[in-house]
């Protein structure tokens, strides 16, 4: 399984879809877009920032176990850090797999590890603003 | 009796002279006293702290000293008395940990509050 994880300043590009193998039936892609409202008062976008070599390790480590459960061919990770405005994507995930079960199970499941201990914070306005 | 190095075959043709168990004992307790086991001698560690926690606590990195055997609580108590930990987790070298784990040979702490990535 190829894992390739990314953190980003600038905004999203999404990268060239290039099939790992010609046994790919399925490929999925997910956008974490900033809304307009966070936790009730509109915000004009969100702050991220991220301790950067553990989220790197602790996301390797989910993405490897999810890999296992979920057999896919590869997966690719984008976090967007710095100010991302309303409306822009703060995240990218991509993930082929021969089927579509797989590829569904470990998007979804992916998005819940990610939110459950991966050091990223992200907050209504820069630090000291 | 001294007995010479000859005798019992040693180099260096310097005396030898026997000491007892106790005073053998002495001289030991009291080196360790100069030299501490390697284990317990100072560290510096890198405190790190994260988005709320930078906010609380003041600061994003600093190098702190302390004991292997010290906790990464009794660190930030230490340092922060105030300090409540509670919903805060601890990692050492990228690897969460409990607060009252020892940070042993760790080079790194960070302090992590509730993460929201995504």
């Amino acid at each position: 399984m190829e894992i390739t994880i990314s953190f980003t300043p600038e905004p999203i590009v999404i990268p060239p879809a290039v099939l790992p193998s010609r046994e790919i039936g399925a490929t999925l892609e997910f956008q974490g877009i900033v809304r307009e409202l966070e936790q009730g008062s509109a915000v004009p976008g969100l702050f991220y920032e991220a301790y950067e070599p553990m989220a790197r390790q602790t996301l390797q480590r989910h993405l490897a176990e999810l890999g296992a459960r979920h057999p896919i061919a590869a997966v690719v990770f984008i976090h967007r850090l710095g100010w991302v405005p309303v409306g822009e994507a703060s995240l990218f995930i991509r993930v082929c797999s021969a089927h579509r079960g797989e590829a569904l199970q470990f998007l979804a499941e992916s998005v819940n590890r990610l939110k459950l201990d991966v050091p990223i914070w992200k907050r209504a306005a820069a630090p000291g603003a | 009796m001294a007995r010479r190095n000859r005798d019992i075959g040693c180099d260096g043709g310097k005396e030898i002279v026997p000491v007892s168990p106790r005073a053998a004992a002495a001289v030991f307790k009291w080196s360790r006293r100069l030299c501490p086991p390697t284990h317990l001698l100072p560290v510096e560690i890198t405190l790190l702290a994260f988005a709320q926690a930078r906010d609380r606590f003041g600061f994003a990195s600093r190098v702190v000293t302390c004991a292997p055997t010290e906790t990464p609580r009794a660190i930030v108590e230490r340092l922060f008395p105030e300090a409540d930990l509670a919903h805060l987790r601890a990692a050492l070298d990228l690897e969460y940990t409990s607060w009252d784990t020892p940070v042993g040979g760790a080079r790194e702490l960070a302090i992590i509050p509730p993460v929201s990535g995504g």
